[in-house]
């Protein structure tokens, strides 16, 4: 299994960018090339720019700050799991966490390279507004 | 007007392979042609023995730790700079039709701007090209061609064989064809509907939307004949793999390369016998160890075919550009990224492998005639066997426009002659490895060809310490059987080619670039 966890300052406090990290459908707002979104109870469906609908199990501890998902198609995956962890560092800072483990390995460094792109434009997204 | 240049590339091909290099099988009178017009190298090397490296280099002029591309999947930085910015900035319109592969294939999200090209239907501007149609193996993926093919002719992609295995996202390895052999299949796909055919088609048709004035650069790059081995089935009785020999670097038999894996690093065998995956370029789920001689022959015909094609698809982009009348200003420079095992070593693919089959390139640079023909330097017919690398293309390119070789490109113009080489004291092409596959593994080697001899060193890894090496004789030994690496004749020689290579390799940038997709 590949394990990968990638971070980010932002400097923001934490409740803030959890309103947009723990809002299930706000995902297009920060993810680059996810043009749709649709939630269902816990099912999750992204539309990619690429035409590729990805369908994930989605779950949200907003005491813990914590979102996780788990992608389960159409790509193909043995296991995924990821979480995404605001961790709050005084009142106007927060530290993001984005952790993922998934199998087939091949598909780690796709998704490494999606989610670096994803909290870059999270960052520069709330230190915007 | 200035001269036009027409630079041709064709993807995992071996010297040996054409009839002006000793080919024997794959009739291959254009490119042969082109050879007895201008200079036929004979030690061109690649700076990394797969794709995006390789490329990267022949788009910068760079070497491998300076344009920080160390292995495929990870993208060339989008302000790279680039041979073909510094043509366009020059007054050139410029062009690449077919494979590009400086940014991965494997792209859901769309992160890179040649998948987005593709599925948007966009021709650029890209990376200093005014225009690109893209093109790859088969029907797959975002490319001009995938989306092309799949609008115009649906269903006719299925010929294809798929590359990736996508239940895996591996390379394939299932079985096809007559023998069983990895990355075969029957294609049905008619010829005027397969990629080589079809990027000659847009090549063909980018240079007919230019003015009769214009100076051009044009990057024709053929996706064949690297892996998946599945060339139109129609076109298949031009090579009948019963009349094909087995190479010379085949096995004799199992006694044979038993010894011969004997002296190399441990990591040959571990390939060989399916214990270690060491890169993504290969089947992870074949064994080398299968391969069979009905198998290399039955790859080694689709090849000879396929490279027929590319010739015959050359001879079509020529005769158009002297149909236009810029036959005599246009230099055509052709050769490939890197080569391939073809049942050397009982081996297909490529990977950490530092030997001739993969490090051997062709190349060929045929200057304009109406610059040559007239001067005293008239090069028709030259052979240079002193080392060149792909490094030295972009500055090249620079050279034939008239335009001053850039301080950030590390290469410096292709001689012309064996002369002119040693007056620019070419004695020495190195390469490099460097692979973190996803499951894990690493390796690391670097190598200096020079005045014969291949010498390799290892730095430590997965399954090497650091005192690994391979040393090659290439004057009694050609097919790099025997490793003198610890033979006691041989170790000053060793210790003084280890001393050029570490001298001239280049220092390892501050920061590795990130690996972003498997390929």
């Amino acid at each position: 299994m590949a394990t990968m966890r990638r971070e980010i300052w932002i400097d923001r406090p934490a409740d803030e960018v959890w309103a947009v990290v723990g809002h299930p459908a706000a995902v297009t707002k920060w993810f680059p090339q996810m043009t749709e979104v649709k939630v269902e109870g816990d099912r999750r469906i992204i539309t990619l720019a690429s035409g590729l609908d990805l369908v994930e199990r989605v779950s949200v501890r907003h005491d813990l700050r914590r979102f996780q998902y788990r992608l389960e198609g159409p790509l193909p995956i043995d296991h995924h799991q990821a979480s995404i962890d605001v961790i709050p560092d005084g009142d106007g800072r927060c530290l993001v966490v984005y952790s993922t483990d998934v199998v087939p390995h091949a598909l780690a460094l796709v998704l490494d390279g999606a989610v670096g792109d994803a909290l870059d434009s999270l960052k520069q997204l709330m230190e915007a507004e | 007007m200035g001269r036009k240049i027409l630079f041709v590339t064709t993807d995992q091909q071996r010297y040996d392979s054409l009839g002006c290099t000793g080919g024997r099988v794959a009739r291959t009178p254009v490119i042969d042609q082109l050879a007895r017009d201008g200079v036929l190298y004979h030690r061109a090397h690649p700076p990394n023995v797969v794709c995006m490296p390789s490329r990267a280099t022949m788009l910068t002029g760079q070497n491998v730790r300076h344009h920080g591309v160390w292995m495929n999947g990870v993208p060339l930085p989008a302000d790279a700079p680039s041979v073909a910015q510094v043509l366009h900035d020059a007054g050139y319109a410029t062009a690449l039709v077919g494979k590009a592969h400086f940014e991965p294939f494997l792209d859901p999200f769309l992160r890179f701007e040649e998948n987005r090209l593709g599925l948007d239907g966009r021709h650029g501007p890209h990376r200093g090209f005014d225009h690109l149609t893209l093109a790859t193996h088969g029907g797959m993926g975002a490319t001009h061609y995938a989306q092309w093919l799949r609008e115009v002719h649906p269903g006719a992609s299925d010929g294809y064989y798929p590359v990736l295995d996508l239940t895996t996202l591996e390379v394939n390895d299932q079985a096809g064809g007559g023998s069983g052999a990895p990355q075969v299949t029957t294609n049905p796909l008619p010829r005027e509907l397969y990629h080589t055919d079809w990027v000659a088609d847009r090549a063909i048709a980018w240079l007919d939307s230019l003015d009769d004035a214009a100076d051009w650069f044009c990057w024709v790059s053929f996706p064949d004949p690297h892996h998946p081995w599945d060339p139109p089935q129609a076109e298949m009785g031009r090579v009948d793999p019963d009349d094909l020999n087995l190479p010379a670097g085949f096995p004799y038999g199992p006694a044979d390369l038993d010894r011969v894996l004997e002296g190399k690093p441990r990591h040959w065998r571990m390939w060989w016998e399916g214990s270690l995956v060491s890169n993504y370029e290969a089947p992870a789920g074949w064994v080398p160890a299968t391969l069979t001689a009905d198998q290399v022959r039955e790859v080694n015909a689709r090849v000879h075919v396929e490279n027929e094609l590319i010739d015959e698809a050359v001879g079509r982009i020529l005769r158009r550009v002297e149909a236009r009348g810029w036959g005599a200003d246009t230099d055509v420079v052709f050769t490939t990224d890197h080569g391939e095992f073809q049942g050397d070593f009982g081996l297909l693919f490529k990977g950490p492998y530092h030997v001739d089959a993969l490090m051997r390139l062709p190349l060929i640079w045929r200057p304009a005639p109406s610059v040559w023909s007239s001067s005293a330097e008239s090069v028709g017919g030259a052979e240079v066997l002193a080392p060149v690398g792909l490094v030295d293309l972009a500055p090249t390119f620079c050279a034939i426009a008239g335009v001053p070789v850039p301080e950030w490109m590390d290469g410096i113009p292709l001689p012309r002659s064996e002369t002119e080489a040693w007056q620019q004291r070419r004695t020495r092409v190195l390469t490099e490895w460097d692979s973190r596959h996803p499951a894990g593994v690493e390796v690391h080697l670097q190598t200096l060809y020079t005045d014969g001899y291949t010498c390799t060193t290892y730095e430590p890894g997965t399954v090497h310490d650091g005192s690994e090496g391979e040393l090659y004789d290439h004057a009694d030994d050609p097919l790099q059987k025997v490793n003198r690496w610890d033979d006691p004749d041989y170790i000053a020689l060793r210790d003084d080619l280890l001393a050029d290579l570490c001298d001239h390799l280049p220092p390892r940038p501050a920061h590795q670039l990130p690996v972003q997709a498997p390929v």
